[in-house]
């Protein structure tokens, strides 16, 4: 009898034990994920403001005054024409996309599948490459650009987007990597070629890192400033990309004046770009899990 | 130290015989790397050496066909009835003469002055442009590029030449156009998908990087800027610069050499902590967020993910408005009493904030992946251990966290490396920060990293020469960083034995 | 080997492709571009306005404006001159660095003497190097004074009823005093100016009696650099630091009691990230504890404080700055404060695609007229129509729609009383002055001692900041 009492009491101390330590975790979970979105709720409030159109100091517009107006002014003031910029970056991300997903899948098989002399030598020398910072060459970038004619359009960043593209191969490496060697043997036996190996074996069984790749390859040009202001930034207005456009609105001169905007801008950008995030959501951790850590 | 003494060790005596070791053995390790480079070299000298030797028998041994491939490549190619190559060959040939005499032979003949004659601006205005250093170190470059290739297709044209003399010896057949074009599709099929990605390459990162390499040999900066002004070599002086004050900019060389040190500690002071802090954190929100009696698991991770999904740019921007010393951060903290905080005027709290809104950036990425680990961690060991009477601490220092750091580690060195050159978070958050030292250079703030100093000097003082000799810096940097945490990572696959 | 054939069609296909849209890309019309840059909201007006020129002088010609003049002018122009604008708007800072790479075509004859007839004497020295010009004005309105609202000042002991505005000769502490005066909802008011701003502490170091030369060697580059913002080298070699002494004073005098506490009016504001325009300004505006009641800014802030404050919105001359008191080891000096001003102004790139297009100058000449066109009266006017910039153009600041502007008139008054056309500085000159400023406010207001609060220590800080500014000639 006592010492089911001393079970029972154990077992019940032991119970609020525990469910005070989670009580603690979830306040700490809460805690942290307010501090997690907290920015970004600042942003959807800030950019639907209608008291003012700099930075101000207070979170909530006064009198409850909120509007859309900033972005209907997006895409109404010709001084800025925040439209053109975002189909112009559209359209760079959806080439980028498409060539370094293509690049990036044939080198990854070609290092992984076929041996030949220099393969090692070839990743070395790229893992060496990839060690020095990039932006030490924009002037020589530049210049190349300017013989060929391209160096102030939006052809040109394209191009010095794609260029590199053959470097990141690695996770996709790891990916095909773990696909079994048998399936190619079989097919070899069976008198494929090494082309249609790629094609219609291969490919078809890596569904995720495809959709990794072009998930990763499409939001770049988004988020790129530097390159792209190097290059672009000095033409005109209507060959910019979203990234030189809302940058230009907080450059102090104009932060009195364009923050909300800024802000609608902001989340008119991310908005497609966190959906697309989200549906794709278990593409992108099985890449970054499966084929970075396998190393 | 025998295998039993090391087992009965605890946790903490073990760590501190690792690390120990890890501090002992690194003089070793140095020193046998500096030793395989010689070995490393002898092979890639016989290599070349067998290629050059094969080249001096073709001269020696080979008949007229081959010899005339000497002058005329792909001649023995045509000869053999290999006609698609040696076709494409002599085309090569053209092409490369019709090249060196169009374009690239002005600028090598100028290669090593990078031109003489300066520009002269005529009584009516007008600017007469003489020599173009930039032009002249560029196409140079490209120019011998292409030399390169060009003696390397030499070569083989007349190793081919030789071998199909040799094999029409002995009668064995040779590969022609049909057979190579059906190879491009399988034997040399990474040839067909491997050349023009590999060209892009070439024209868009190695040129540009072999350019930039040179230029920190030269004084191209602002006071040399073409097409006004030329500039020219000056040899290991920028290195002198940066590394001990001793170059041609008189006073402001002390101030490079002093600002480099300041800088190269904080980067690797930051590369540090923000790989370490984003790893450890991101571990204990993962472990939390995976707990058993945790639920919403999936919403608590969503919420986490929304700064992978929002472009980085966006948020750092915001982030640097909103903190800001009349940001909001600062109205918040003084309508609720307190004193506004200089989150990223003052350099002390200016390290410290860069630092926290690396977390909110980056501790999403490793609780992705930890969460993907964790849940890959067989149950059974757990329950084997508290059938022990392992408690839970125990249970996270001898399962967990050795399981974690052994999958985690590779991308903790490429972390690791990738926070070296963490150009976003600094630039868009302080521009590299307060810069109240007056000792520094104008262009270096105290939060700066290499690579932001690097950019600022590109891009804001045109100082082009001693941008490239921290690029160089910062590759040697990154370099050693990778190739001694490459093999630390023996070590730790060694510990999985003892598991 | 069909399949490998058709592989390398659609490769080749595909790569002859691109290279279509690359040549089509950079084709253009034929027609020659002249580029303008200039800031990104004047688009419209320029295109306008170098349409009808063309079409007034039968200029055969396209026109594109890119956004990088005035303040990006420099760096755009540097990455590749040749690439570079016909004709570019820029801050007159930037003059020698342009002038060293050579994107400045030099203004001579007729030119030049309309330049010197037309525009405010200072904004046209503002173009100089050596004893050539090479720039046209284009707007005066980029130095500063002092804002204030007139209802925390009206009926106070500063105040001049005559002028409706603030008497002549009163300080910033007699400012306090008029606010504490006054009382009310302005008992809590707060007065900034930028004293963590090396821009605005360089106009007390003017108004002391310090100054800075640069000397350039032909060819533009600085061969020197001399400041005595600290002190003064007698013949004999003694170190005179009344300057410094004084700036340094009149700087403590701006925000401290006479018993050296810190005045609860006002407010500090910096410069971050090296710019003067973040200011508390906007945030105090909207303070209901806190209302701002005057602050020293520029032009830049006028619609924004007009829209604020409505018909109390005034714009007056610089404070009166307080010296050393004897028991201080001074002379009860007063000082006026001056301006540190800049102009832009618009420069003709010689590199430029047009320019080096036609080796006998015709094309230099050509884009000279226009750059003279677009600086001249009409479109000044236009352009403060516009945009608000304070024309250079003496007829334009005479004309009716000018000369009503309150912000412009403050300035107009303070150009009266003193200014410092903001050359081109020593290369090293922001910062040194940016951290006295700053570490000056910081120290005295936290009560750290040994900086900045002694003499021996104000020089020992002087002689740092003068050392810094002349370091660096390179």
């Amino acid at each position: 009898m006592n010492y089911l009492n001393r079970k029972a009491s154990k077992n019940v101390g032991a119970k609020v034990r525990r469910i005070i330590f989670n009580a603690l975790l979830y306040i700490f979970l809460i805690v942290l994920v307010i501090f997690w979105v907290f920015p970004f709720f600042y942003l959807i409030i800030q950019s639907i403001r209608g008291d003012t159109v700099g930075l101000s100091t207070t979170m909530f517009p006064e009198g409850f005054n909120y509007t859309l107006q900033n972005y209907v002014k997006l895409f109404t003031d010709s001084n800025y024409n925040f439209f053109t910029w975002y189909l112009n970056t559209l359209f760079i991300s959806v080439v980028v996309s498409i060539v370094q997903t293509i690049v990036v899948l044939m080198t990854a098989y070609t290092l992984s599948r076929l041996r030949f002399k220099g393969r090692k030598g070839l990743m070395k020398f790229m893992l060496i490459i990839g060690m020095f910072p990039g932006f030490l060459s924009m002037i020589a970038i530049y210049k190349i650009l300017q013989t060929i004619g391209l160096s102030t359009s939006v052809f040109g960043l394209i191009l010095v987007y794609i260029s590199g593209s053959m470097m990141g191969y690695y996770i996709s490496k790891g990916f095909f990597d773990t696909i079994s060697k048998s399936l190619d043997e079989a097919a070899e036996i069976d008198g494929a070629s090494k082309n249609v190996i790629f094609w219609k074996i291969i490919l078809p069984l890596s569904k995720p890192i495809i959709i990794y790749t072009i998930l990763v390859s499409f939001i770049g040009p988004w988020g790129d400033f530097m390159m792209a202001n190097y290059l672009v930034g000095r033409a005109e207005k209507t060959s910019w990309t979203v990234a030189i456009g809302l940058q230009q609105w907080l450059t102090p001169t104009n932060s009195g004046l364009y923050f909300t905007r800024f802000c609608a801008g902001a989340v008119f950008v991310s908005v497609p770009i966190v959906i697309l995030f989200f549906f794709l959501q278990r593409y992108y951790v099985e890449g970054i899990t499966g084929g970075a850590v396998k190393g | 130290m025998a295998d039993l003494e090391y087992l009965g060790m605890n946790k903490f005596k073990k760590f501190c015989y690792r690390t120990k070791n890890s501090f002992v053995e690194f003089p070793y390790k140095i020193s046998n790397f500096f030793k395989t480079i010689p070995h490393k070299l002898k092979n890639s000298f016989k290599k070349v050496g067998s290629s050059l030797s094969e080249f001096a028998d073709a001269l020696i041994y080979g008949d007229w066909k081959t010899r005339l491939s000497f002058v005329f490549f792909g001649f023995g190619n045509i000869v053999h009835k290999q006609y698609l190559r040696g076709f494409l060959f002599l085309l090569y040939e053209i092409v490369f003469a019709f090249y060196m005499i169009g374009f690239g032979g002005q600028y090598i003949s100028k290669f090593s002055t990078l031109g003489t004659v300066a520009t002269v601006t005529l009584d009516n205005g007008f600017k007469k442009v003489g020599d173009n250093s930039f032009n002249i170190l560029l196409y140079g470059v490209l120019t011998i590029f292409i030399i390169f290739c060009t003696i390397i297709v030499w070569i083989s044209s007349v190793r081919q030449a030789y071998n199909s003399q040799r094999m029409t010896e002995i009668n064995k057949k040779l590969s022609y156009g049909r057979d190579d074009l059906k190879n491009l599709g399988n034997k040399y099929y990474h040839t067909t998908l491997l050349s023009l990605p590999f060209v892009g390459l070439v024209i868009f990162t190695i040129v540009p990087l072999i350019f930039m390499i040179f230029v920190a040999f030269t004084n191209y900066n602002n006071l040399h800027l073409p097409p006004e002004k030329l500039f020219t070599w000056v040899g290991f002086s920028n290195f002198s610069t940066l590394i001990s004050g001793n170059g041609l900019s008189g006073g402001d060389s002390e101030k490079f050499a002093y600002t480099f040190r300041i800088v190269l500690l904080w980067t690797i002071v930051w590369a540090v902590l923000a790989t370490f802090s984003n790893y450890f954190i991101g571990m204990v929100v993962a472990i939390i967020i995976n707990k058993k009696g945790i639920k919403f698991k999936k919403f608590w991770r969503t919420c986490l993910v929304t700064t992978i999904a929002v472009p980085q740019f966006v948020s750092l921007l915001l982030m640097s408005k909103m903190l800001a010393t009349d940001g909001i951060y600062n109205v918040i903290i003084t309508k609720l009493g307190g004193n506004a905080v200089r989150w990223l005027l003052d350099p002390s709290i200016a390290k410290c904030t860069v630092l926290l809104v690396n977390l909110w950036v980056g501790v999403p990425y490793t609780v992705l992946s930890c969460t993907g680990i964790l849940m890959n961690i067989p149950d059974d060991l757990y329950e084997a251990a508290r059938i022990d009477g392992a408690n839970p601490y125990k249970m996270f220092t001898r399962i967990t966290l050795p399981y974690m750091n052994f999958v985690m580690g590779p991308s903790l060195i490429s972390a690791f490396v990738g926070n070296i050159n963490n150009f976003n978070i600094i630039y868009l958050l302080t521009g590299g920060g307060p810069s109240y030292d007056v000792n520094m250079v104008a262009t270096a703030g105290q939060t700066d990293l290499l690579i932001t100093w690097l950019y600022k000097l590109t891009v804001n003082d045109q100082s082009y020469d001693m941008a490239s000799v921290i690029g160089i810096f910062v590759f040697i940097i990154v370099a050693l960083a990778s190739l001694l945490t490459y093999s630390k990572i023996g070590s730790v696959k060694n510990e999985e034995d003892f598991q | 080997m069909k399949k490998n054939l058709k592989g390398l069609g659609v490769l080749a296909t595909s790569i002859l492709s691109i290279a279509a849209v690359v040549s089509l890309a950079s084709c253009g019309s034929g027609k020659p571009t002249i580029m303008i840059w200039g800031p990104a909201d004047h688009e419209t007006i320029y295109l306008e306005a170098a349409k009808e020129y063309a079409t007034a002088n039968s200029w055969d010609v396209d026109f594109a404006y890119g956004s990088s003049g005035d303040a990006g002018a420099y760096s755009a122009m540097s990455i590749d001159p040749q690439a570079g604008a016909e004709v570019y708007t820029f801050a007159n800072d930037m003059l020698s660095n342009l002038n060293r790479i050579g994107a400045l075509s030099k203004v001579t004859g007729d030119n030049l003497s309309w330049i010197k007839a037309n525009n405010v004497e200072a904004s046209t020295e503002a173009g100089k190097i050596g004893d050539g010009y090479y720039a046209y004005p284009v707007t005066a309105d980029n130095g500063y004074y002092m804002y204030f609202n007139k209802s925390a000042f009206e009926g106070t002991s500063i105040w001049d009823s005559k002028t409706n505005s603030l008497k002549d000769g009163y300080t910033l502490r007699d400012m306090y005093a008029a606010l504490d005066e006054k009382g009310g909802d302005w008992a809590n008011s707060y007065v900034t100016w930028g004293i963590g701003d090396s821009w605005y502490d360089s106009g007390v170091f003017f108004a002391t009696g310090g100054d800075y030369k640069v000397t350039y060697d032909e060819k533009g580059s600085q061969t020197d650099a001399k400041c005595w913002f600290g002190y003064q080298t007698a013949a004999d070699g003694t170190q005179d630091y009344t300057i410094g002494l004084e700036a340094a004073q009149s700087m403590k005098n701006t925000f401290l009691n006479v018993d050296g506490s810190a005045n609860k009016h006002f407010i500090y504001s910096d410069a971050t990230s090296g710019t003067h325009l973040n200011d508390n300004i906007t945030k105090y505006l909207k303070d209901k504890e806190h209302p701002l009641a005057a602050a020293i800014s520029g032009t830049w802030k006028s619609v924004e404080i007009k829209s604020a404050w409505g018909d109390n919105a005034s714009a007056t001359f610089l404070p009166t700055l307080e010296g050393r008191t004897t028991a201080q080891g001074g002379a009860n000096k007063e000082y006026q404060m001056k301006t540190f001003c800049g102009f832009k102004m618009m420069g003709v790139n010689p590199y430029s695609k047009s320019a080096q297009g036609d080796s006998t100058g015709d094309n230099l000449t050509k884009l000279h007229a226009f750059a003279k066109y677009l600086t001249d009266t009409d479109f000044q006017i236009k352009r403060y129509q516009s945009t608000g910039a304070g024309p250079s153009n003496l007829a334009a600041q005479k004309s009716d729609a000018v000369k009503n502007d309150y912000a412009l008139i403050g300035l107009n008054a303070q150009y009266a009383k003193g200014y410092r056309v903001q050359d081109s500085v020593p290369s090293n000159y922001w910062t040194p002055i940016q951290k006295f400023g700053a570490g000056l406010y910081n120290d005295m207001t936290q009560g750290v001692k040994g900086t900045y609060d002694t003499e021996a220590a104000l020089k020992r800080a002087l002689k740092q900041l003068q050392y810094d500014i002349e370091s660096a000639s390179k």
